[in-house]
């Protein structure tokens, strides 16, 4: 029962309190590449749960071989990247396997999916706070979770902006930039004023 | 002469005259909590405001030189500016201040198009932010009933503020009265809770405030708050002393009501003050900061199309039910002059499909209508008994249509940007 | 011999604009998240802009020499074994700089080696340009970066708390701004600002980067 607690506890943690994006801000890119495609929120979604999780069971037994080395800032995201690699490679036969058509749809997208920034970031960061078995999982999932409503979140708010009468200046990139900060900054009324780790 | 059609958020009004007297209504409405706070807190009450208020306009002023837009006559800057101090201890550093409203005009008014454009409340992201940079300085209130140095250091005695107490799961050791007239620390023009009602009801009574929203934030706050106590007691105290903290009352009056971010329908209004009030309840209890009333508001500004938008979808299915009954009812005599038209057209479409023809022969044929509709709509076959109903199905097949069509041109658009291999997949499609 | 001294001169200058009317940042929107997040100080932007620089180039060169021979499936393995090898040389100068880098700058570096470019733009743009073509790109693509990356990690790291590189000399300190938020924040206004000097200098607008905005 602890077990169950401390999964859905580390999930909703990282659901919330140390969104992806928001105060964390990883996956930025691929987040604005999704944001414009609404209906694609949920697949994707569940390509970068699977593929966090898997990674993440993969990887737990090899991360105690590399933490303890002194060069381990630049070994254990070598060892995720690897992993992610394996991922990569199953996923791309499997689903080329079983759901051709599903694969047809995915085209090129499917390494976008697989290697970006939130996928590797919701990896490293279990293990620099050094959570177990559990907790890892469920921070893969909670984070995967927090991309999927930080990627609806900004999606509205970007068709929001196109009502208003943004300055020449400010279009495109600089107001969504400062959109998504504001949004940030409301995420961080949850955490208070320590930085997260 | 601007365009007819406003495509932008709230308020949609026309007229610059009545903008002026909403906001002149506003400014009226604060000038009782200053003076409030000028009994407690002496003259630095009176400098923080006007320095607010001249700086929010003056930073106004410069970014709208820098973007090359008109200045025009216009009052919100203003307002953000008086109603921010509010919010902060009444000993809190000029500069503090200044920084909450250059956050407030230069990163939340400009960028998004200036007035009747910002999707964020403009005080709440300029408290939100300096309460992020300084926490020790904007959550140390001085004790009441004392006057402050303009200038220099402050000397004040600092006291423990309720809704500090409340975070940390204590009883405040304040009457529930004291803080009701306002004698207990806390921000600077938040805690008379009796004057701020007041002046809430003024702006209800002159209708720049709509009653639902303050009402639909603040009684669903109580209930929760009474439900879920943090501290020990009677629910009654924990309500009065959960309500009365912070910037509740203030806020669900003068930053939950903004017409730019809030919406515009009425039940919208509730939804969004009820989801509000939970937010701002969870905000309370789980955050970091002993005030989750701003970040909290941030966050439910996004939110607050989506309210319109529910609320006129809802409108929209009620609306249209009462249109196929109307018409049902009104034009059952005129059966066989409408239908004709109709029949022929749905005649050419069959030809078009003889295979969908080809089934449909072998049933048995009632009503021309019926068998003609089964080729296109199936869901719309049992509507079909009446010529009116007949003329809505066919609006929906018309809607159903153009939306498809859209989307198809969408398709093409995207289908030139798309790499080579998307192309032939969609190819094979077709 | 003079045409091709042309060609390269001609790929210079059309390269060169990645530093600032086509910055990839800026304009693109490219590795916002590790800027706002960890770009918190000088050395972090320096440690940014080498491990950065370390990626791209040789991620592209790879993709234009022998990008198309590959098989499809191997190309974004290739890539990424390559990216994640180049993490070897840019974290070893990087502990030239300082000793702690890395308990200040945390995992952002290592992030950058499943970032768009290497991910995406190798096999989209990459893999149909010619080898000398690539090569500037990245260099280019690289010093753009490092542009933006030093300068918003100086002018935080000033505000913040009132230091450069370590060395502190003055007193002021608004700590907010090491938060993401600020980072947002800034790096927003920083591409308003580059919107602006181009409507002054009446540049058009770059429109291979505009259909990108919509894919990437």
């Amino acid at each position: 029962m602890t077990y169950i607690a401390q999964f859905f506890s580390m999930m909703l943690t990282a659901l919330f309190i140390e969104n992806i994006i928001f105060t964390r801000a990883l996956g930025t890119s691929w987040m604005f590449y999704l944001a414009k495609r609404p209906k694609e929120i949920v697949r994707y979604t569940l390509i970068l749960m699977g593929v966090v999780t898997l990674s993440g069971i993969i990887g737990y037994p090899f991360r105690s071989l590399v933490y303890e080395n002194e060069h381990r800032h630049m070994l254990v995201p070598m060892l995720y990247i690897g992993v992610m690699i394996i991922v990569y490679i199953a996923a791309y036969f499997f689903i080329k396997k079983v759901f051709p058509g599903e694969f047809e749809y995915l085209g090129t997208t499917l390494g976008a999916a697989v290697f970006n920034c939130a996928a590797l970031g919701s990896l490293l960061v279990p293990v620099g706070e050094r959570l177990d078995f559990l907790s890892t999982i469920g921070y893969g999932i909670g984070t995967s979770l927090g991309f999927g409503l930080a990627v609806a979140i900004m999606g509205y708010g970007l068709s929001r902006l196109e009502y208003c009468h943004v300055p020449k200046v400010f279009k495109g990139i600089p107001i969504a930039l400062i959109y998504l900060g504001l949004l940030s900054l409301a995420f961080y009324g949850l955490i208070g004023h320590q930085l997260p780790t | 002469m601007k365009e007819k059609l406003m495509f932008q958020n709230a308020p949609h009004v026309r007229q610059s005259e009545s903008v002026v007297t909403m906001m002149t209504d506003v400014v009226i409405a604060l000038i009782p909590i200053y003076l409030m706070s000028f009994f407690y807190y002496g003259a630095r009450s009176l400098v923080l405001g006007f320095m607010g208020a001249f700086f929010c306009a003056a930073f106004s002023a410069v970014g709208k030189i820098i973007l090359r837009e008109k200045p025009g006559r216009d009052l919100t800057p203003v307002i953000t500016g008086l109603i921010l101090p509010l919010l902060l201890p009444a000993d809190v550093p000029y500069y503090v201040l200044i920084t909450a409203c250059s956050v407030a005009v230069l990163v939340v008014k400009l960028p998004f198009g200036g007035t009747g454009n910002n999707i964020f409340n403009p005080a709440a992201v300029g408290f939100a932010s300096v309460a992020l940079c300084w926490p020790n300085m904007v959550f140390s209130y001085p004790a009441p009933m004392q006057s402050i140095e303009i200038f220099g250091e402050s000397t004040a005695k600092i006291a423990q503020s309720p809704a500090y107490s409340l975070a940390l799961g204590a009883v405040p050791d304040y009457e529930v009265l004291d803080m009701i007239l306002g004698s207990v620390p806390g921000p600077m023009g938040a805690t008379n809770i009796f004057v701020v009602a007041a002046c809430g009801i003024f702006l209800m009574v002159r209708k720049t405030v709509n009653w639902m929203t303050p009402v639909s934030f603040l009684v669903p706050y109580a209930v929760l708050s009474a439900l879920f106590p943090r501290i020990g007691g009677s629910p009654f105290d924990a309500l009065c002393y959960e309500l009365f903290s912070g910037t509740i009352v203030f806020g669900a009056f003068f930053m939950l009501t903004e017409p730019v971010t809030s919406p515009k329908r009425d039940f919208g209004k509730i939804m969004a003050g009820i989801s509000s009030a939970v937010v701002v309840f969870l905000f309370r209890y789980f955050g970091g900061l002993e005030m989750g009333f701003a970040n909290a508001l941030i966050l439910m500004n996004v939110f607050s199309p989506v309210f319109d938008e529910i609320c006129e979808s809802v409108l929209h299915l009620y609306r249209h039910k009462e249109a196929i009954r109307f018409t049902a009812a009104d034009l059952l005599p005129k059966k066989k002059t409408e239908t004709k038209p109709l029949v022929q057209i749905l005649k050419k479409k069959e030809k078009a499909q003889p295979a969908k023809d080809e089934n449909n022969a072998e049933e048995p044929v009632p009503e021309k209508t019926e068998v003609l509709a089964e080729g296109k709509a199936a869901a719309s076959v049992s509507l079909i008994n009446t010529p009116g109903e007949e003329l809505v199905c066919k609006t929906e097949e018309e809607e159903v249509k153009t939306e498809e069509e859209l989307s198809a041109s969408e398709e093409a658009e995207e289908i030139d940007l798309l790499p080579e291999e998307e192309k032939t997949e969609e190819e094979a499609v077709k | 011999m003079s045409e091709k001294a042309k060609n390269l001169s001609a790929e210079v200058k059309e390269s060169l604009g990645y530093l600032f009317f086509k910055n990839p940042v800026l304009v693109t929107g490219l590795v916002i998240g590790q800027l706002a997040a960890g770009d918190t100080t000088l050395q972090n932007g320096a440690a940014l802009s080498v491990a950065y620089f370390f990626i791209v180039v040789p991620v592209l060169v790879f993709a234009s020499a022998f990008g198309r021979k590959l098989p499809k499936w191997s190309k974004l393995v290739c890539y990424m074994i390559i990216s994640a090898l180049m993490l070897v040389p840019s974290y070893l100068i990087c502990e030239g700089f300082s000793a702690t880098i890395f308990d200040s700058v945390g995992i952002y570096p290592a992030l950058l080696a499943v970032s768009t470019v290497p991910v995406v733009y190798s096999e989209k743009f990459a893999e149909n340009q010619s080898l000398s073509k690539a090569f500037f790109n990245g260099i280019f693509l690289a010093l753009g970066f490092a542009l933006t990356a030093l300068f918003l990690g100086a002018a935080r790291e000033f505000f913040g708390s009132g230091s450069l590189w370590g060395y502190k000399f003055a007193e002021a300190s608004f700590p907010a701004v090491k938060l993401p938020f600020w980072g947002f924040i800034l790096l927003g206004f920083m591409a308003a600002g580059v919107n602006g000097i181009r409507e002054i200098a009446k540049k058009p607008e770059p429109e291979v980067f505009k259909d990108r905005e919509e894919k990437v």
